[in-house]
């Protein structure tokens, strides 16, 4: 699998609540109506923004457990999250959905940097600085990734 | 039961470390759930628990989730799983009525069981009820759950996808074991400082790299002889710092040399606040200046009984300030008919305070005294994120219910020590 998609960088500690506001949390029960919402607050026009790989800093996903921070990046066609870390239950939230939360070095990332993802070889390739990262997942990640999701897993466990 | 990634040579070490080395808190509560010694760093790939806490805000995506699957399969033991209706009730609009009604429903059918509105909040539940104790794994769709800690439980907060996981199987989906680091108190706390200062400075000083997703586990005299109430406060905040939860054993276990921990000596904390936007901006209250329109009394941190009666007991023969509306709200049922058993909740109406029903209240930002652009509120709870209670313009400080009620006097985050004496 290879995603492509311009860079959008953020800062440390991009909380839940930033993510999606409590307020929408409620609005309806269909989730796809979460990616309205996706930086409401800070970033308005997320969901039409071309930049659909985040590449942030540290603690990204902190605070709440919502799970709806994950539907709203997922239903604004964010592809992948990079970061040097993410707040735990985020990223567990993210590979239960088989969003890629990918743990790296972003600081050499600039805005709007056409970044690769091949998750054959894992990599993450910058075609506008010309530079390569590499990253690592675990494997229970790689089999969430492979099976589109914890749901896939909770079907196959109970069936 | 199975275990992944253990090399041959991983085994003959961590044999060694099994033997030699004593096992943290969590350590032996995971070793006990999983039938085997397990340490730090190890993974399970299911982790069997003992409780599931659902709340009504998860509530309504796990439904949608759980019928998704078209399996109509029933929960693994729904005796253990406690759902609770306490972010946004009672509901202030149509969409939430039904999404409450809908949660009832699946209660009662699923036999789950079900606190209704007016309970109280999920974190004050279910150790008044007797329903989580030391040596339990608790798992919640609510960040908040590492407030079950101070028991001396293994508890902490998860997604909707890993609750109906839970909600199926009795287990927890690809569990690593995580460190510990302690927390070593000395001192003692001077007349007006409480177990919210106390985390408020730690949250402040420590390095968010050496906590991130680690157990913080506090000890010492000045946490041994904290109440139930403020070791409840303690262990609340810890997963602002993206620790993955707090605990509090005792008596207190020894600490193996080589386990990571930091000393905190209490004897000159001042009163703490966090500035916004961060739980983490904790200062000496001698260094915030503000005037405040607000002042919230509530959340799963701040609004048990002895917090309440802190508060009511600067609000005696006192006025709440005319600028500013203060919120309270008794963190549960039980509660609030406590204070109005002992006369503090008349002490409140009569200082002109707005009293609630128990719920999060404006902790969440949804409903209930929920923040304009102009706002400037001292609150007891958790968080002053951008926007979290209402407005992105609002600006939030937290404190300790001391402080929210000394503040709510002066119309200025106020020491509550100038008003105790």
């Amino acid at each position: 699998m290879i995603i492509s998609a311009p860079a959008l960088i953020m800062g440390n500690d991009i909380d839940t609540d930033t993510i999606i506001p409590t307020y929408a949390l409620q609005l309806s029960r269909d989730p796809t109506v979460f990616g309205e919402y996706a930086f409401h607050h800070t970033i308005p026009d997320f969901k039409e923004r071309g930049e659909k790989i985040l590449a942030a800093g540290t603690n990204f996903g902190c605070g709440s457990s919502r799970e709806e921070a994950v539907f709203a990046l997922m239903h604004a066609e964010v592809k992948a999250i990079l970061a040097p870390s993410f707040a735990p239950i985020f990223r567990r939230n993210a590979f239960n959905n088989a969003l890629p939360c990918i743990e790296m070095d972003t600081s050499p990332i600039t805005d709007g940097d056409c970044l690769e993802i091949d998750f054959e070889v894992h990599t993450v390739f910058n075609s506008t600085q010309h530079t390569t990262f590499s990253f690592s997942l675990t494997p229970p990640e790689e089999t969430l990734l492979t099976k589109g999701g914890l749901l896939s897993l909770l079907r196959e466990r109970l069936t | 039961m199975k275990i992944f990634y253990f090399s041959d040579s991983e085994n003959t070490f961590k044999s060694f470390l099994y033997y030699y080395s004593m096992p943290t808190i969590v350590e032996h509560i995971v070793s006990t759930h999983a039938g085997h010694p397990v340490r730090a760093g190890d993974v399970l790939e299911e982790l069997p628990v003992d409780s599931l806490l659902i709340n009504d805000v998860a509530a309504v995506q796990l439904w949608e989730r759980y019928e998704s699957l078209k399996l109509e399969a029933p929960p693994y033991d729904p005796s253990a799983i406690f759902v609770v209706l306490d972010h946004v009730v009672p509901p202030p609009d149509p969409v939430i009525a039904d999404n409450l009604y809908r949660t009832k429903k699946f209660a009662r059918k699923l036999h789950l069981n079900l606190f209704r509105e007016g309970e109280g909040i999920e974190h004050v539940l279910l150790p008044e009820h007797g329903l989580v104790s030391s040596g339990d794994i608790l798992v919640g769709t609510d960040s908040h759950t590492c407030t079950n800690g101070a028991l001396g439980c293994f508890a902490f907060g998860i997604g909707i996808t890993d609750a109906l996981f839970v909600m199926l199987t009795g287990t927890f989906y690809n569990f690593e074991v995580p460190e510990t680091v302690h927390l070593i108190c000395s001192g003692q706390l001077s007349q007006g400082v409480y177990a919210k200062d106390v985390i408020l400075y730690m949250l402040s000083h420590l390095d968010t790299q050496a906590v991130f997703d680690r157990v913080l586990q506090f000890s010492g005299n000045p946490v041994d002889s904290m109440s139930l109430d403020e070791k409840s406060t303690l262990c609340n905040m810890v997963t602002e710092i993206s620790a993955r939860t707090g605990i509090i054993s005792s008596p207190t276990p020894d600490i193996s040399a080589d386990d990571s921990q930091y000393e905190f000596f209490l004897n000159d904390i001042p009163p703490y606040v966090a500035v916004p936007h961060s739980p983490l901006h904790g200062k000496p209250i001698s260094e915030v200046h503000t005037d405040i329109t607000k002042a919230f009394l509530g959340s799963c941190t701040n609004a048990r009984f002895s917090d309440l009666e802190v508060a009511a007991s600067i609000l005696e023969g006192r006025q709440v300030c005319e600028q500013v509306d203060l919120y309270v709200v008794p963190g549960s049922r039980h509660i609030f008919n406590q204070i109005s058993q002992v006369g503090i909740l008349s002490q409140f109406l009569q200082a002109g305070a707005v009293v609630l029903p128990p719920n999060c209240a404006a902790c969440f930002g949804r409903h209930m005294g929920t923040l304009g652009p102009h706002d400037i509120c001292i609150s007891s709870g958790n968080r002053n994120y951008v926007g979290r209670m209402g407005s992105k313009d609002a600006q939030v400080y937290l404190g300790s219910p001391a402080t929210v009620a000394a503040s709510a006097v002066t119309g200025t985050i106020t020491d509550p020590r100038e008003l105790m004496t």
